[in-house]
């Protein structure tokens, strides 16, 4: 077969990846650490299982993952590697449907939901808040915003039977009190799509519907996610991809009893990726991966090495400097992106301040999901987008321009103060990027018009930052999850700023970790455990952006309480090896 | 996947307001001319195919028509429509066609709520074939022909000669042509000459092309296919059609897109269609309707292995997967289950009503029973009115009653149905009853304790017929009769006894002369009842029944009575 044999040049060698791509076994579960070409396999195995008719006419592959950016990697990467497999990849890429839960909930709720509660039809009008947001005062009582917060917490602590408690309240208090009003939570998209799903007739369709379903991302699902995905399995092929077992099981082990189900029922095949291949060339990367890998997945100090870049300087003033040194350079001598990211948005103010005072451009991205400039521009770039395409659900230039117009005329429904201002351009200028870049993609005005709806409606725009001209970006570190730079800097690995003051204090408490003037070491305290695996797996992500270098920079300078800062426990680490360096040196 | 019923009809030609349910296979609509059943079909049509009414479908041109569809099908088949299905039913989904004015096309929506539109190209997946009879067939089946029929043909010839090889020097010596060629043009360039033009004779590049033109379609001794009758044309010529569907919709899309529009069931793929036939058994003999129907159906099955294969070979499909609606007028037609048919009529006061058999529940011991008597069943189905009859001599003698009584079966639409043994009466009569036909029974009196309970059966006066006949006959006429069954020679001997001679040559010539008063002829009468009953139930039989009827003296009360009944239903 053709297909097999493209499938099996381009992965050549991997046996895992091989082994994964042509196993028939219908329930699989595969751990992939990052840079292991999980996406590749996947869109492989898509390829395959479509390219030897698993998936009949009619029927779809549907891929759920837990953030935005993980959707729209997986729809690019479609867009970019299917056409390399099979010739027909447009008719592939239409038989598969990608999705956060948020937004599958919200398509199903849209759908269908009219069968729990008649106001779902109007669902794109919905306000869309969160569980502790002021306005559901306007419409419940005291008493109801504690069942709700009961519920969030009950799933941030991964208590299923707690959960199991207090959900039937939850949707009483949704049903009754805020559809009608046209107001729902976050949760309650997911906890609504959930009780749609009870129904027999509708879990029945989708099981048959969806012939074969990929749960990405597994292990950053919450309970709620689980159940609704639970809901999508039947006789299909079902497969799991995520980062870390141990992970994946550990939190299934809150659900043991369904996962037990499943392995009575169906044999699940364990499949793992060890071939790293984002730093297939560059040593040095690789074994800095792994070391901070071996704190994620062991709780105790590394028998690893690994070097990594970290320059010491006295204040926060001269690390300031330092950085926007190196991002001159890196500006002017190259054709290199770079991206600070920070733990906490304000973390990058004063490096904003003094790249305007030399003018090197940045592009701004220091905000937050719950920031209500951000959703704002949400509500209303896709009001105008809808707007301005009408019924057609198609789109053409016209539209796109109408629609720039639109939402510049209403940024005063955006932002209000003068120093938010920033947050409106930098998603203005996404949006822009966004429509720009859509004359790129291939297939028809329908095609395009939904792809840039599910951007909009997934609240994706952040994965365009992949696309701006800037060379140079502030963003935080959970927003830099899926998208990568040349080179990253990652300042201020100070105490009480990375890991954050969240942790930071419970440890001083539990004297977990011994500090002395300008350094702290961690010492695994076994109620620390949890934030620090949090803490841990932040800084894996910020050590994993950087496609050639990662550069850290720190300063033990004087707080705003005159006392000394420390130096972060995550520099500390045993195995962690600190090189200094200057930006002549490491910037080719 | 089929159409499970119509749910609402709005603003459409006269059947506003009707409900429809169908059966999942084949369905037969039965009723009057000009009554509603090619509206019927021709909706179905409309909805499936053409996408768009015209002005003269509309009741009121100013209203939108609306009409709402429920389709079911299977797990294989759910996506079909993309997610959209209804939430209580997850294997079915209620569409709805409407068209708001006559200039605009249908629209067509999921109903829900919240109104999803479903695109027509959906809609249009489903692949429907309507075939009437005044499509001539003669003009498409033609192998010279490049479309409709003729194109199939020619795909066939395309197909073999790909599979065989031959190329155009095979089949013609181009160089022999060319003499004939050039002088067929010698003398068209006159004729240019006189108009202008620039017009010539050529040889087809297409080797296909002239294979077509050598053939002819006929029958074995040669006679062209339009030289045949209708009815073959007919038959061959839907065959035709339903491939002529499928390769359009195979050769004006990318394979990849015909195979999207192939339903997958345990790894084979089939083509939707319905076939829609309007009066299928017009220009056939009653044997080819019966067979027709059966291979029509068989087909649609995927029953037969040779159709199959032809499938397959052409187009890579494995059959077909549909529903089929068939307007007829013929029983020969209608196949032996009641939940096929579907009865239009007219009740006075309330417009036309229509009843789907498929909506009938009538006990299924019941059921079986009556499939045993399907084939006195059917042709009752396109009756007004129904006339149960125990037996052959029933049988024959009503019509002969009615006619007497100036009231024709055939013209008024009764007809008169043998029971297979008196048993099932009730349960024919509820069959008929359940699609609304008046049905009445006449039994023999020996049975009216078994059967009196039911409603409008009725009973002989004497024993049975022979005694009602018996009781109503004047000696003189049923010694006319007995004449007639070459009988009257027993009654030299009979009228001796009372001392009356015979002369049976005079009396044939006329019998009224032969005198004998009312009270000695009600006598002799009386005394022979017994062995003249034991002769006249010796042979039961219908032909001998109608004799009796015609020379009875008067009509027996009790089929009196059951005629006046008729004639007061058909009114």
């Amino acid at each position: 077969m053709e297909l097999e044999k493209i499938i099996k040049s381009k992965h050549s060698g991997d046996n895992d990846h091989l082994e994964f791509i042509f196993s028939n076994d219908r329930k699989i579960i595969v751990t992939a650490p990052a840079g292991c070409g999980k996406t590749t396999a996947m869109i492989s195995k898509i390829a395959r299982e479509l390219g030897t008719g698993k998936i009949p006419a009619n029927k779809k592959v549907l891929a759920m993952t837990f953030s935005v950016n993980a959707a729209m990697k997986i729809k690019d990467s479609l867009k970019e590697l299917l056409p390399v497999l099979v010739e027909n990849s447009e008719q592939y890429i239409s038989k598969v449907d990608v999705a956060n839960y948020h937004n599958f909930a919200m398509k199903l709720l849209f759908k269908h939901g009219y069968a729990l509660n008649k106001e779902f039809v109007s669902l794109n009008d919905f306000v869309i808040v969160d569980d502790r947001s002021d306005i559901l005062d306007r419409y419940i009582t005291s008493s109801d915003s504690d069942k709700l917060i009961a519920l969030d917490d009950a799933l941030k602590a991964s208590d299923e039977s707690r959960l199991n408690d207090v959900v039937d309240d939850y949707w009483e208090i949704l049903n009754e009190k805020l559809i009608s009003n046209h107001v729902i939570t976050y949760n309650g998209l997911l906890v609504s799509a959930i009780k749609l799903l009870l129904k027999k007739q509708v879990s029945n369709f989708y099981k048959e519907y969806y012939r074969m379903v990929i749960i990405d991302e597994f292990q950053d699902t919450n309970l709620l996610g689980y159940w609704l995905v639970n809901k999508l399995i039947g006789d299909n092929i079902v497969i799991f991809l995520g980062d870390n077992i141990q992970k994946i099981y550990g939190f299934l082990g809150a659900v043991n009893e369904i996962f037990e189900k499943y392995k009575e029922k169906y044999p699940i095949k364990e499949i793992e990726f060890h071939n790293n291949y984002r730093f297939k060339n560059n040593l040095k990367m690789k074994k800095l991966d792994k070391l901070i890998r071996s704190y994620g997945d062991t709780y105790a100090p590394s028998e690893l090495t690994a070097f990594v870049n970290l320059k010491h300087l006295n204040d926060d003033s001269e690390e300031d400097d330092f950085i926007v040194e190196g991002i001159n350079k890196i500006v002017g001598d190259t054709d290199d992106k770079v991206a600070v990211l920070v733990r906490v948005g304000n973390q990058a103010d004063s490096i904003a301040e003094k790249l305007d005072e030399k003018n090197i451009k940045y592009f701004n991205a220091l905000f937050k999901e719950t920031d209500v400039e951000f959703i704002q521009f949400y509500k209303i770039a896709i009001e105008e987008f809808h707007n301005a395409t009408g019924d057609s659900g198609k789109v053409v230039q016209r539209d796109l321009q109408n629609c720039l117009q639109a939402v510049q005329k209403r940024k005063n429904e955006i932002y209000t103060s003068v120093n938010r201002k920033f947050v409106y351009d930098a998603m203005y200028q996404l949006l822009e990027v966004l429509f720009t870049e859509s004359k790129r993609w291939e297939g028809t005005s329908k095609d395009r018009y939904e792809n840039i709806d599910f951007v909009l409606c997934s609240n994706g725009l952040r994965h365009m930052m992949e696309y701006i001209e800037e060379t140079v970006v502030l963003t935080t570190i959970h927003a830099s999850k899926g998208l990568e730079w040349d080179y990253v800097i990652v300042p201020r690995m100070n105490a009480y700023a990375f890991p954050n003051s969240f942790m930071c204090r419970p440890c001083r408490d539990a004297y977990s970790c011994n500090y002395g003037i300008n350094y702290c070491n961690f010492t695994f305290g076994m109620e620390m455990k949890k934030a620090f695996k949090e803490e841990i797996s932040v800084f894996y992500v910020a050590m994993t952006r950087a496609k050639k270098n990662v550069f850290l920079t720190v300063n033990t300078g004087f707080n705003q309480w005159n006392y000394k800062k420390q130096m972060s426990c995550l520099i500390g680490l045993q195995g962690l090896k600190l090189v200094d360096y200057e930006w002549n040196n490491v910037i080719e | 996947m089929y159409i499970s019923q119509i749910d609402e009809i709005n603003n459409y030609r006269n059947l506003s307001g009707q409900t429809i349910s169908f059966d999942e296979t084949i369905n037969f609509f039965i009723g009057e001319n000009n009554i509603g059943k090619t509206n019927i079909l021709e909706l179905i049509y409309i909805f499936l195919g053409t996408g768009k009414f015209q002005e003269t479908d509309f009741k009121n041109v100013l209203q939108p028509i609306q009409i709402s569809i429920t389709i079911k099908y299977e797990a294989d088949e759910i996506g079909f429509f993309e997610d959209n299905f209804n939430i209580d039913n997850s294997n079915s989904i209620t569409l709805i066609a409407k068209q708001e004015s006559v200039d605009e096309r249908i629209n067509y929506y999921h109903d829900t709520p919240v109104r999803t539109k479903i695109s027509s190209s959906v809609i249009r997946k489903m692949n429907v074939l309507y075939y009437y009879a005044q499509r001539m067939p003669s003009k498409e089946v033609d192998f010279r022909k490049s479309s409709g029929s003729g194109k199939v043909l020619n795909y066939l010839i395309q197909y073999s000669l790909e599979a065989s090889g031959i190329q155009e020097k095979d089949i013609i010596k181009k160089t022999k042509i060319k003499g004939i060629v050039s002088n067929v043009n010698r003398q068209i360039r006159n004729l240019n000459s006189i108009t202008g033009d620039r017009v010539s004779a050529y040889i087809d590049a297409d080797v296909d092309k002239i294979v077509c033109r050598m053939l002819g379609l006929g029958d074995e001794n040669g006679r062209e296919l339009n030289e045949l009758g209708e009815g073959i044309q007919y038959a061959f010529n839907i065959l035709l059609q339903i491939i002529e569907i499928i390769y359009n919709v195979k050769m004006t899309r990318k394979l990849e897109d015909f195979e999207d529009r192939l339903i997958n069931k345990n790894g084979k793929k089939f083509f939707p269609l319905f076939l829609v036939l309007d009066e299928p058994e017009i220009h056939q003999h009653p044997y080819r309707q019966r067979s027709l129907i059966k291979k029509i159906n068989t087909l649609m099955k995927n029953e037969n292995s040779m159709f199959i294969s032809l499938l397959r070979d052409l187009f890579g499909v494995d059959g077909l997967i549909g529903q089929i609606f068939i307007a007829t007028h013929s029983p020969n037609i209608l196949l032996n289950n009641y939940k096929q048919f579907i009865r239009i009529f007219h009740t006075i006061g309330q417009g036309v009503e229509i009843v789907s058999g498929s909506s009938v529940n009538l006990d299924d011991i019941l059921y079986k029973h009556l499939l045993h008597n399907f084939l006195y069943l059917k042709e009752a189905m396109f009756s007004k009115c129904i006339l149960f009859v125990e037996g052959d001599t029933e049988n024959g003698a009503m019509p002969v009653f009615a006619k007497r009584m100036k009231l024709d079966f055939d013209e008024n639409g009764i007809g008169v149905v043998k029971l297979d043994g008196a048993d099932s009466v009730e349960n024919c009569m509820k069959l008929y009853d359940a699609f609304k036909i008046k049905s009445i029974a006449i039994i023999d009196k020996d049975k009216k304790n078994r059967y009196a309970h039911i409603a409008n059966v009725f009973f002989t006066k004497g024993n049975d017929f022979e005694e009602d006949v018996y009781d109503n006959f004047t000696l003189i006429d049923y010694m006319r009769y007995n004449d007639r069954v070459e009988n009257i020679n027993a009654f030299v001997g009979i009228l001796k006894r009372y001392g009356i001679i015979l002369d049976i040559s005079l009396f044939k010539t006329n019998p009224d002369r032969l005198a004998i008063s009312k009270s000695l002829q009600q006598q002799i009468m009386t005394d022979i009842k017994a062995s003249g009953l034991t002769t006249l139930r010796k042979t039961k039989n219908a032909s001998k029944a109608t004799l009796l009827a015609e020379y009875v003296t008067t009509v027996p009360k009790s089929f009196q009575k059951i005629i006046n009944k008729l004639k007061a239903e058909v009114k």
